[in-house]
This record gives C-alpha cells, structure tokens and sequence, in this order.
C-alpha cells in the first residue's frame, strides 16, 4: 500500500535520523528540518511515485530528500542531497517561460513533475488532463512522445521517456513492497511514538528502549552462547608454500578438538612431504570432504560459488568454514554487515578470515571486503556423533 | 568502505584513509591504534606487472604488525594482521623481513642457478590476492627470465596456476 502522505514526514524525518546516529551522515544533517509535504513526483502513468522534500536548516535551504510513497522502490528513503537545493516555486516559474519560448500561447490548466526516466525528472504541461507539452528539468528540452518500444524493459534508448511502474516485473514489485512495509513497520515501534523526528539531532534516536541495528556481525565462540563464551579459533600457517589447504582443514579440525598434524593431513589430502610438497589440484576439491569425514565424526558440505547467505547462516549455526577463493584456500570464522547506508550505496559486507598465507605465520583479516573476492568452494561441517 | 571521488586516488590519499580508517577504530585494536604507524603504500602488481592494488603496512616498532590492501580505486580488500592477540607483536614478522630489498635479494641468492642476474623485485601475488610474494625475476645471460618468488622465509618458483596451495 503506498505510503498516505500525513505520514511522509514522519517516515523521512526516522530515516535522515537513523542516518545521522549512525553517522552516515556528519554535521551537514544536524539540525536540519524537515517540511510536512513536498513536490509529488509522478510516474508517466500520473501515480505518484516518490516526494521530493525540501530540507532547511533554518531559513537556509540545506538539500532535499526523496522519499518513496509507491512500494516499488523496496525502501522509504531514495536519495539524498545536501548541496542541491530544491525550490519547486522556481523551477515552475522557469518552466512555464521555457514552455512559452517553445510554444508560444501554449493553453494548459494544470502541471507536474514527471520521472519520464527514473531517477529523471521533467516538468509536465496538461491540458484537462491531457499531455500539451513536456520539459526536461533544467535543460529544459523537450521530451518526445512515447515511442512504441520493441526492447527490454528497463533499457530505453536516449532521451526516451519509459515508466517505472510498468517496467518493473510483478515478482520484483511484490518482493520490494514487503521489504518496503517491513521497513515502516520499524519506525512504528512503540519507544517511538513519542518521538517527533522532524528535526535531525544526532542523539535522536538513541533512547533507552530503542536500539537501531547499524551493524550485524557474529563470530565463532566456543558454544552459540554469546553472552558466557568467547571467540574460540586459532590461526595456522601453511607449513609450506602450497599448504594451504592442509592448514585449513588442520584449523578447522581444531575447532572441533580433533589434533591431526599438518603434516598429516597433507598425506591425507595427497599434498605430498614437508620435503616434496604439492597443491590440491582444482579436480580433487572433493577429496577435502572425503578426508574430513574419514577422519573424523563430521558430516562435511562443499558449497559451490557460495553466496554471502551460506557463510551467514554457517556462522550464525557456529560452524566455521573452509573457503576456496582462486589458487588458495582460507578458513571463515565471523562476519559482518552495515544494516544501513547512503541511498544507492551497498552496505559494506565483510567476512573475518584466518588466512594461513604467508607460510609458517598466516594472518587473520577482519574483515575482506565480500564485494572483493571470488567465492569458488566452501566446506561446512556438521558433527554426526558426540 | 572507499574513498570519494573515483577514479583512482593517489597513493598518498590511500595512505591517508588507511591512517583514518585505524586511527578511528574502525580497524584493528587498542594496542595498535596507540602504537601502530601506517607506512607508505607499496604498489602490488599482477605477476604479468599490471597493477593492481595498494599494500599499506602497519608497524609496530621493527614489526610488520598489519596491512591494509586497497584496489586501485580505493576500494577497502581487506585489513590483516599477523598479531594472535592484541599488542602481542613478538610473533609477528620483522619488518626487514618483508621490506629490506637487499636482504630479500640475498635470500633469494641462493636459489639462482649459476649465471642468473637478479633483477628489481616486485611486489605481486602467488595466484590470489590474498598471497602477496615478492617477485625476484632472474635473468640469464641468454636473456630468458624467470621469477621467484619470497614470503617471508619461504623461496619458491611460481607453481602451477591449476591448484589450490
């Protein structure tokens, strides 16, 4: 359901202060205001699809927001711009003298902005109802008619005017409307009714019963009891050059108080002696399974291209993983992840990894960038019998 | 987690963020915040010598305490740190270790064959990213090269691309 417009303000004011006490945003956002309604932006179809509100810091204009009423966006808040002011009043009066140097006596009755391009904008002329004339925003060019559109959607040629709305498939639509709703449901929580958040303060938000999760991060402890137990992993280097392996499933092994050497599990896993030592060929990568289960209690999983979802839930479940990135092998032992960012930003995702590079030392990064790696393998383990 | 204004940020304003990013806490420990130097940044190239990111270590008295590696846009890959436990910096590698070029030639001299010149070292990865190596190439007289590769106390020619090791 779109989102009534008395509730606009409420919902954009939660969203800038969440940024703000997280200190997305610095000094820029303290203080400024933010106004009951602003310029509906419409869809080619006339639905509106998001407003755009002008912020104050004062009586000085600080930037605007846009903030979604259509739940086809998947979140409220859609941008952000503290260096570009918005004064609609302005852009209407520009406007019409644009519309009456391209037309001269044009006959209209009514006006509105249009996202003929999401995210851009133009100023639309109608007479009853009906289009008389359409100006791109500040360029003030005309937009063509629609074209008849044998294309993808979503991939229009230049200066085409297409609409969001029909554009976007129904499976996507019905997706971001419940992560859309499951968002305002969060700023209706009770510790916020008496909160009134159309002035953006830093401190806002952050009061006694309310916690906004900026950051959701985990490690391995020694049981899934996180308030009683502590992290509980140790790092091993590869004892040669093209160990690796070895010395992943050697970690892995001690987390599970099973204490075979490096030495030999390379035997197990065929990588040859400490003298003449080999790496795991990419055709053998199921031989770290088969060698795991032989040698333990463990039921092991290899993961195929494993997603950011299969290392989560493996660590949630307190299960370290062995992960396979091109030519090397590591082991995951913690992750974590921004619950908020810049509108149009991706939320950092990272993974705590014990890598046994270099030989003889390893080192534990916290965190590798998730956005940066190629996942190829991951192996989970699951005890079968205690 | 990268810097503003792409594309490729000089190595100084890396260095920078590097310094930000610790001495904000937003990585590694008390320990190394109070005691931790971020050095200069060190061009990690592919083996073929295309670049391809930024190392920038973090040192602790005469250790290699840590690194950052960014890309060359400035993007964060990672930071890591060679340390088992805050402040516990004993174990870590020295900074000679990995940064003294001269002392890395004379590792590597023993593993050249007789008529091979060592050339300039670069620093690279053995396969991944994750393995970052010096890259001594050898010469011989008849012109062909070839590379070794140093890891700390680890000398070895580039295996084979077809494993994982």
């Amino acid at each position: 359901m779109a989102l009534p417009v008395n509730r606009l303000q409420r919902v954009a004011g939660f969203e800038l202060n969440a940024l703000r006490a997280s200190e997305v945003f610095g000094e820029e956002l303290e203080k400024v205001s933010i106004p009951a309604r602003g310029t509906p932006i419409h869809d080619l179809n006339g639905t509106v699809l998001f407003h755009r509100l002008p912020l104050t810091r004062g009586r000085v204009q600080a930037g605007y927001a846009d903030v979604a009423i259509e739940e086809l966006f998947g979140e409220p808040l859609l941008a952000t711009a503290m260096d570009a002011p918005w004064d609609e009043k302005a852009l209407l009066e520009a406007g019409t003298v644009a519309a009456n140097k391209v037309r001269r006596g044009i006959k209209y009755n009514a006006t509105r902005f249009v996202a003929y391009s999401y995210p851009k904008i133009a100023l639309q002329f109608l007479q009853d109802g009906v289009e008389a004339l359409m100006l791109e925003l500040h360029t003030w060019a005309v937009v063509p008619p629609a074209q008849k559109a044998d294309r993808k959607p979503f991939e229009p040629s230049n200066f085409e005017r297409w609409s969001l709305l029909e554009e976007t498939p129904a499976a996507t639509r019905l997706a971001r409307a419940s992560a859309y709703n499951k968002r305002l449901r969060l700023w209706e929580a009770p510790a916020l009714t008496t909160i009134n958040p159309r002035l953006i303060q830093r401190d806002l938000l952050r009061i006694a019963d309310f916690v906004i999760k900026l950051i959701d991060t985990r490690e391995i402890h020694y049981s899934e009891r996180d308030t009683d137990h502590v992290p509980c992993y140790e790092l091993r280097g590869q004892q040669t050059n093209v160990w690796c392996v070895g010395a992943s499933v050697e970690m892995i092994l001690n987390f599970y108080r099973y204490n075979y050497t490096q030495v030999r599990l390379a035997t197990e896993l065929g990588l040859g002696t400490l003298q003449n030592p080999n790496g795991l060929p990419y055709a053998r990568v199921g031989d770290v399974v088969t060698v795991i289960e032989r040698l333990t209690n463990l039921d092991c999983t290899m993961h195929t291209n494993p997603s950011w979802t299969t290392f989560r839930s493996e660590i949630r479940a307190n299960r370290p993983l062995i992960s396979f990135v091109p030519g090397h092998s590591r082991t995951v032992v913690g992750y974590t992840r921004s619950m908020i960012a810049l509108p149009g930003n991706v939320a950092f995702r990272g993974l705590l990894v014990y890598d046994p590079w270099p030989p003889n030392a390893g080192v534990i990064t916290r965190w590798e960038n998730f956005n940066t790696q190629t996942y190829q393998y991951a192996y989970s383990s699951v005890i079968t019998q205690v | 987690m990268t810097i503003e204004g792409q594309p490729a940020p000089d190595p100084g304003r890396i260095s920078q963020c590097a310094a930000d990013l610790l001495s904000s806490g937003q990585v590694g420990d008390l320990p190394l915040r109070q005691s931790g130097q971020v050095g200069p940044p060190w061009l990690v190239s592919t083996p073929e010598r295309e670049p391809h990111s930024w190392l920038i270590p973090v040192t602790a008295g005469d250790r290699f305490a840590a690194f950052f590696q960014f890309l060359l846009d400035g993007t964060l890959m990672r930071f890591s740190t060679f340390c088992r436990k805050p402040g516990a910096y004993k174990q870590c590698p020295a900074v000679t270790e990995w940064f003294d070029l001269a002392g890395l030639r004379a590792k590597a001299a023993n593993h050249c064959l007789p008529g091979e010149i060592p050339e300039e070292p670069f620093l690279t990865f053995d396969r991944s990213p994750d393995r970052i190596v010096w890259a001594l190439p050898l010469r011989e007289s008849s012109g062909r090269q070839r590379l070794l590769f140093v890891a700390g106390d680890a000398v070895y020619p580039p295996p084979p691309g077809d494993t994982f090791g």
